[in-house]
């Protein structure tokens, strides 16, 4: 990623959002509402033939938003308003997580995924990706192991100490000279699980960097695992959702979806049929909730998974099937160091689809 | 108005008090109107006794027998009706000789009916005649009921005088105003003193939404002048649950013919109600006509009234009459307005605000201003959403204006503006 042209200076995102601003004002002059007209893209549909342009990274369609309608009105106000802080950060060049942008005006925005797509729809409309708009993710995620880099002309050596955790760097464009001499990269959904490994020492005895991203995955964890073969852990169905989006990108932000998806990430576990296999005690297996089971059924409708992740769809199918889930923590119950000899074996034995 | 069940009793009691108002109206001078019902409740069978007095301008017998030809199917013997169940039908002209000039003069009706079910019910009618009645003010009247209940254990009487300052404004006011007053008293059940059979809980006389109008023709070759008013309230949609079960959630229709509460033809009554008054409730159309005129110049008269006073609701309070989602879509006006005045302002690049501030009409330096441009563009965004609900909405009328006036061929015609129906960029709205 680092060395990659930028085709979008600020000073040409400036001038998008005037001529943007300009068509607006002759609209309205010309008694028409404000209206933007953006390309529709999405990760996956629930079109399970998979003759679907998912793929492609086309857009499928176009959203005339205007102000026919109440969500649509709402859908331009944030937009506007976040048109107005990009346009901000440009100007003086400084840049804002998106949730710093959400804790500006939270009774507005509602709630964060509300931001999330305005800044989707701006990266439409502006041909941009996000990072373009100065706009960074939140930095929140963590990484430790085999890895040296250079963040804003400050050297970060994870590999001198590596059972710590290190932050994950923010701005891509300000990372530079990553080196690296693992052998794959372990992506943990939970701080916890990261936490528990580096006590373990997991570093130390297995050359890998472990990356959590802290609940759903942001952008920088993705991108710096781009290149490596990845193995997260999970076994319920947002545990499950999580991985789709590592692998195939978020709809969300699906405009940007081709930088920051891994589509060779592999599932290395947990799978259902570990519970039997470590002898996981009946009263860790919980019932799946009806809206477990509702998202479970939804995910499995989904294009990709039908296309390119046949074996990931069956273990939903199981799981949905015995209607029971189990958090990853539930196996280190025997042994607090579970996951350190379960991950190597996973690994070791090419238990991972 | 039970135009669906009426009884010759009720059709025969509405002719007698048209008439009696059309006399007082006549004397010119302050007059009573009394109306006096008794209900035997025990009597086999149950019987009304109804007597309609006024002191209006004197009549003649011949007034009276030209109801023999009209509307009522009553077989009469100069109006000492033998029919089983109305009898005892009595006429007293009390005209005392030499007092002319004084107008001293009274008239006072009186018939038996058992020919209602209900006598209860009939009295609920009743007050419900009177109070459409006193909707009008009509000047220099003052209706007075009385309600006697008898039975075999005894009486009980009820008595409901209009209070006199409802007419004794000191300023005379013309006959649509008092209409105007008058339907906010009925909306809001004031001041009628009357048992409320419609109470509601719509207190707030400024909530109410009015339009008016008034077209008027002269009949040259009677020389009389015909003239319908009409008034359509709007009053806002009760949020108790007590309002929203009972009476008050339609568009509810009166009609008034020679100052006498009458009825209205039923698909014109349907094309009234059925005009979409999104979150609204409509009170009431009220046309009134001055003369009796004939049917199709008189349906144009009030067609053009309703159509007039509708205009004027609209012109008065276009934001309240915002279709639902038209309202929802204006509450992000001011953000708006607000959020592109300040992309316009915040701007470092000051060629683009001119630019922009050109393209907003400002041009003399004071007016170059965030709030100017964010006002201007606050009215263009509101404007274009009015306006885009107007024509919207014009569709869905024109439908219904066709449909008030039993929509004859050459009425058809006239319904106005049928480019509105080309808009296909408008069709998407309707489905939001
Ligand atoms: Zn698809
Ligand atoms: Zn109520």
């Amino acid at each position: 990623m680092a060395g990659r042209v930028s085709p979008s200076e600020p000073a040409d995102l400036l001038a998008k959002i005037r001529g943007f601003v300009r068509l607006v004002l002759e609209d309205l002059c010309n008694g028409r509402p404000p209206s933007v007209a953006l390309d529709r893209f999405k990760t996956y549909c629930s079109d399970p033939s998979g003759n679907c342009s998912c793929s492609t990274d086309l857009p499928c369609g176009k959203d005339i938003v205007s102000l026919e309608s109440k969500s649509h009105a709402y859908r331009i106000d944030i937009m506007l308003r976040l048109l107005l802080i990009i346009q901000q950060l440009l100007q003086e060049n400084k840049h804002a997580s998106k949730r710093d942008i959400y804790y500006m005006e939270p009774s507005v925005f509602q709630d964060q995924g509300n931001v999330d797509r305005a800044i989707n729809d701006i990266c439409i409309l502006l041909e941009c990706s996000r990072h373009h708009l100065n706009v960074v993710p939140m930095g929140k995620g963590l990484v430790m192991g085999w890895l040296r880099f250079i963040e804003a002309g400050r050297k970060v050596n994870c590999i001198k100490n590596p059972n710590d955790g290190f932050p994950v760097p923010i701005c891509i464009e300000e990372t530079k000279d990553i080196v690296s001499v693992a052998q794959y990269i372990l992506v943990v959904e939970k701080e916890t699980v990261f936490q528990r490994l580096a006590n373990d020492k997991f570093c130390e005895r297995n050359r890998c960097i472990v990356i959590t991203g802290r609940g759903y995955p942001d952008a920088p964890t993705r991108r710096n695992g781009l290149t490596f073969l990845v193995n997260p852990v999970y076994a319920d169905p947002y545990g499950f959702d999580i991985l789709t989006t590592y692998r195939f990108g978020s709809m969300q932000m699906a405009y940007d979806a081709k930088i920051f998806r891994v589509p060779g990430i592999y599932w290395l576990g947990v799978f259902l049929s570990d519970s039997e296999k470590y002898c996981l005690p009946n009263r860790c297996l919980l019932n799946l909730t009806a809206k477990d089971k509702q998202k479970a059924e939804a995910i499995l409708m989904r294009c990709y998974l039908h296309r390119e992740a046949p074996k990931w769809r069956l273990e939903l199918e199981i799981m949905l099937d015995k209607g029971v889930k189990y958090e990853i923590e539930a196996l280190s119950a025997s042994s607090l160091s579970f996951l350190s000899t379960y991950i190597p074996q996973q690994i070791q034995g090419r238990h991972y689809i | 108005m039970e135009t669906s069940r009426s009884s010759a009793t009720r059709k025969l009691f509405q002719i007698l008090i048209a008439s009696a108002i059309q006399r007082c109206r006549l004397s010119g001078i302050l007059c009573r109107l009394t109306i006096s019902l008794k209900g035997f409740y025990d009597a086999h069978p149950p019987s009304v006794r109804i007597s309609i007095s006024d002191t209006g301008a004197g009549s003649n017998l011949v007034e009276f027998r030209d109801l023999n030809s009209g509307s009522v199917p009553i077989p009469a013997e100069k109006w000492g009706i033998h029919e089983n169940d109305i009898h005892r039908y009595c006429l007293n002209l009390k005209e005392l000789h030499g007092s002319r000039k004084r107008l001293k003069s009274g008239t006072e009706v009186s018939l038996s009916s058992a020919e209602e079910e209900s006598i209860d019910e009939f009295v609920k009618w009743v007050v419900g005649f009177v109070q459409k009645i006193r909707i009008l003010k009509i000047p220099d009247i003052v209706i007075e009921l009385l309600v006697e209940h008898i039975n075999n254990h005894g009486s009980r009487s009820e008595s409901f005088l209009q209070e006199i300052n409802d007419f004794s404004s000191p300023i005379p006011v013309s006959n649509i105003n008092h209409l105007v007053s008058g339907l906010e008293d009925y909306v809001l059940g004031d001041g009628n003193g009357l048992t409320d059979n419609r109470q509601s809980c719509i207190k707030n006389r400024a909530s109410l939404m009015v339009g008016t109008g008034q077209t008027n023709n002269m009949d040259n070759n009677r020389g009389m002048i015909q003239m319908v008013e009409a008034v359509v309230m709007i009053t806002p949609m009760p949020t108790c649950s007590c309002c929203r079960k009972t009476n008050c959630s339609a568009t509810q229709v009166l009609y008034f013919q020679d100052f006498s509460p009458s009825s209205i033809p039923q698909s014109s009554l349907n094309a009234l109600t059925n005009i979409d008054w999104q979150n609204h409730l409509t009170e009431v159309t009220a046309p009134e006509s001055q003369h009796r005129a004939s049917s199709s110049s008189k349906r144009n008269l009030m067609k053009n009234a309703i159509k007039l006073a509708l205009d004027d609701l609209k012109r008065k309070h276009t934001a309240e009459l915002l279709s639902l989602h038209a309202q929802q879509v204006r509450e992000y006006v001011p953000d708006l307005s607000r959020t592109i005045a300040s992309l316009i302002f915040s701007s470092n690049d000051l060629g683009f605000q001119e630019e922009c501030t050109a393209l907003l009409g400002l041009h003399s330096v004071d007016n170059k201003t965030e709030e100017k441009a964010e006002s201007i563009i606050k009215e263009m965004i509101t404007g274009i959403i009015e306006m885009k609900d107007r024509n919207l909405k014009r569709k869905k009328e024109d439908t219904a204006h066709c449909l008030l006036f039993e929509c004859e061929s050459h009425l058809e015609e006239e319904c106005p503006d049928e480019d509105y129906r080309e808009e296909p960029e408008d069709t998407a709205i309707i489905d939001f």
